[in-house]
């Protein structure tokens, strides 16, 4: 028995019977991350972690049954762990040191999960590829000259390489499901409001929210049963009642929604015939696929990417060289430090981000960005209503196409930021959206399908990736 | 973009940059804001903007138990009795 192909579910089984210790699992993986650090997904393996592990098997044997006994975990590098370093991919959190744990954190320990390290990330979250981390590029998984996607690259690139069963992920714009889509896996990012930020550095709060990554679709509801519902630390987060999402209903009677806009965004793209084969797939398996509209959904792109600077612009203002370790040494004046400190501290993106947020919010622009795109954000809520008023379910492809080569980008930023294209919506709109793998590229790597869901209606998506699973 | 409008940026974001930096920043934010200009074509008469937080949904304005000082100076570069220390700003 191969340990590090189980899934989590699986694990957890084998330990509580006995099949399996906790410390034997945890050594496992630790093995498997330690075969596999050239493609630097792990930046810290935590030194606790068996020593965790033994303590979990004593727990185990006094009858501790939590929903993730003895599950070996991997968080991003931007979810507070308390007593662990925290660097959020960035030089100017390389030491600094979490004192408290997130809500996420709280509940994967509450249920028996080992933590066994953080995972390399976009610095603040920012990018799609991983190559903006102030430790190195992470690499796919797959094909170790292209990307990994991002920026939850590292738990993406760890979860297919077998280092976790699960990860945590985050999510602004894509950061989980475009990675999913490259590395072959699942990727939720759930509703806005499901799952608390308390203790996950903030990007951009009104669309962030934590996600996860899985091989298996049991494993993902699983995890998520484990982290969702209301937190008196966080004020977005939902007071909406909890499903038991590993639970599946039955998805034969569901209706599929594929948007006429984005059959024309498709166009030439080397996802268009992957996501034709999905429908027609889903059709062969009896589903109802009907047109629907989102007339905006080109918008989306320019809309996140006036909302999320904006929001990180103000966001980051707290990294000033005063509360967060990093400091210059050189600087005398209060401004000084800010500003020295800021721009030692900071990579290049991060910066590009913090100046255009405040381009938009600054005066004389505030309403010709700002607040248009606030009202384009309701548009596309309306319209997603809409749409769902004659469907259960949207689907569109993940991302343009296979994993892009490392460093093969042009320099123009936008040309980077298009990859966001087919995710962003879901985080403008706050509704759960899923990557599953469906098909492969022209160069034999992974594509991925989104399954985009009502808000809080992650059981409906979890019930219909399961079907899709059983009818391949 | 004019220069001095990316230095007016810059010092908003409390960030400094070398010329050349600056001279990059402005051949990338002539991109950035033509993808931003694309939300002029929105036809959004009568859309209110949205807010993220409804203000009634807010727990009740309390006082109630915090990290104590010494966690939250755990990170500070100097720090001393608790308080963040910054150079004098007042003349």
């Amino acid at each position: 028995m191969e340990i590090t192909k189980l899934s989590a579910v699986e694990i957890r089984k084998k330990i509580l019977s006995g099949e399996l210790s906790c410390k034997q699992t945890v050594e496992s993986f630790l093995k498997q991350i330690e075969k596999n650090t050239a493609y630097n997904a792990v930046l810290e393996i935590f030194d606790d972690a068996l020593a965790k592990a033994e303590e979990m098997d004593k727990k185990i044997a006094a009858g501790f049954k939590g929903k993730l006994a003895g599950v070996p975990v991997i968080i991003k590098d931007n979810i507070l762990y308390e007593g662990k370093i925290c660097s959020c991919g960035s030089k100017f959190l390389k030491n600094y040191r979490a004192q408290y744990n997130a809500t996420v954190t709280d509940r994967l320990l509450a249920e028996g999960a080992v933590i066994l390290g953080r995972a390399n990330m976009d610095e603040f979250a920012m990018g799609s590829s991983t190559e903006n981390s102030a430790f190195g590029i992470t690499h796919n998984p797959i094909d170790f000259d292209r990307v990994p996607g991002g920026s939850s690259g590292g738990s993406a690139c760890a979860v297919a390489l077998d280092m976790c069963p699960i990860a945590l992920g985050t999510e602004t714009g894509g950061s989980v499901r475009q990675p999913a889509s490259y590395c072959g896996i699942y990727g939720l990012k759930p509703s806005y409001g499901r799952i608390s930020r308390y203790g996950v550095v903030a990007f951009a709060s009104s669309l962030d929210q934590v996600g996860i990554f899985s091989k298996s679709i049991e494993d993902n509801a699983l995890m998520l049963e484990v982290l969702a519902g209301e937190d008196e630390n966080d004020e977005t987060c939902s007071k909406q009642k909890v499903d038991d999402y590993s639970n599946f209903s039955d998805a034969k009677n569901l209706k599929i929604g594929v948007p006429a806009e984005i059959l024309k965004m498709t166009k030439g793209l080397e996802c268009e015939a992957n996501f034709a084969n999905f429908v027609d797939f889903l059709k062969a398996c009896g589903l109802q696929v009907v047109p629907v509209s989102i007339k905006d959904i080109e918008l989306a792109l320019a809309t996140y990417y006036i909302l999320a600077p904006a929001e990180a612009a103000s966001n980051l203002a707290r990294f000033d060289g005063v509360k967060y370790t990093t400091r210059n040494a050189d600087a005398k004046t209060l401004q000084q430090i800010y500003k020295k400190s800021r721009s030692e501290g900071f990579g290049k993106e991060v910066k590009r981000r913090i100046m255009l947020g405040n381009y938009v919010l600054s005066s004389g622009y505030y309403d010709a960005y700002y607040n248009k795109a606030k009202a384009v954000q309701g548009l596309l809520i309306d319209e997603c209503n809409k749409a769902f008023e004659s469907c259960d379910v949207m689907i569109m492809p993940t991302t343009l196409g296979e994993a892009f080569k490392i460093g093969s980008k042009p320099s123009d930023p936008v040309e980077t930021y298009k990859e966001d294209v087919f995710t962003v919506t879901a985080n403008i709109v706050g509704c759960p959206s899923l990557s599953i793998p469906f098909g492969k590229g022209k160069n034999l790597l992974p594509l991925g399908i989104q399954l985009f869901g009502k808000k809080f209606d992650e059981k409906t998506i979890f019930s219909l990736a399961k079907f899709i699973e059983e009818k391949r | 973009m004019e220069l001095s409008e990316i230095k007016h940026l810059a010092e908003l974001s409390k960030l400094e940059f070398s010329q050349t930096e600056l001279e990059a920043f402005a051949s990338d934010f002539a991109s950035l804001v033509s993808l931003a200009d694309n939300i002029k074509n929105a036809d959004v008469k009568g859309k209110r903007v949205l807010q993220s937080i409804k203000l009634g949904d807010l727990r009740k304005d309390e006082t109630k138990k915090s990290l104590p000082c010494k966690v939250i100076l755990a990170n500070a570069p100097l720090a001393k009795k608790d308080s963040f220390v910054v150079p004098r700003v007042v003349e």
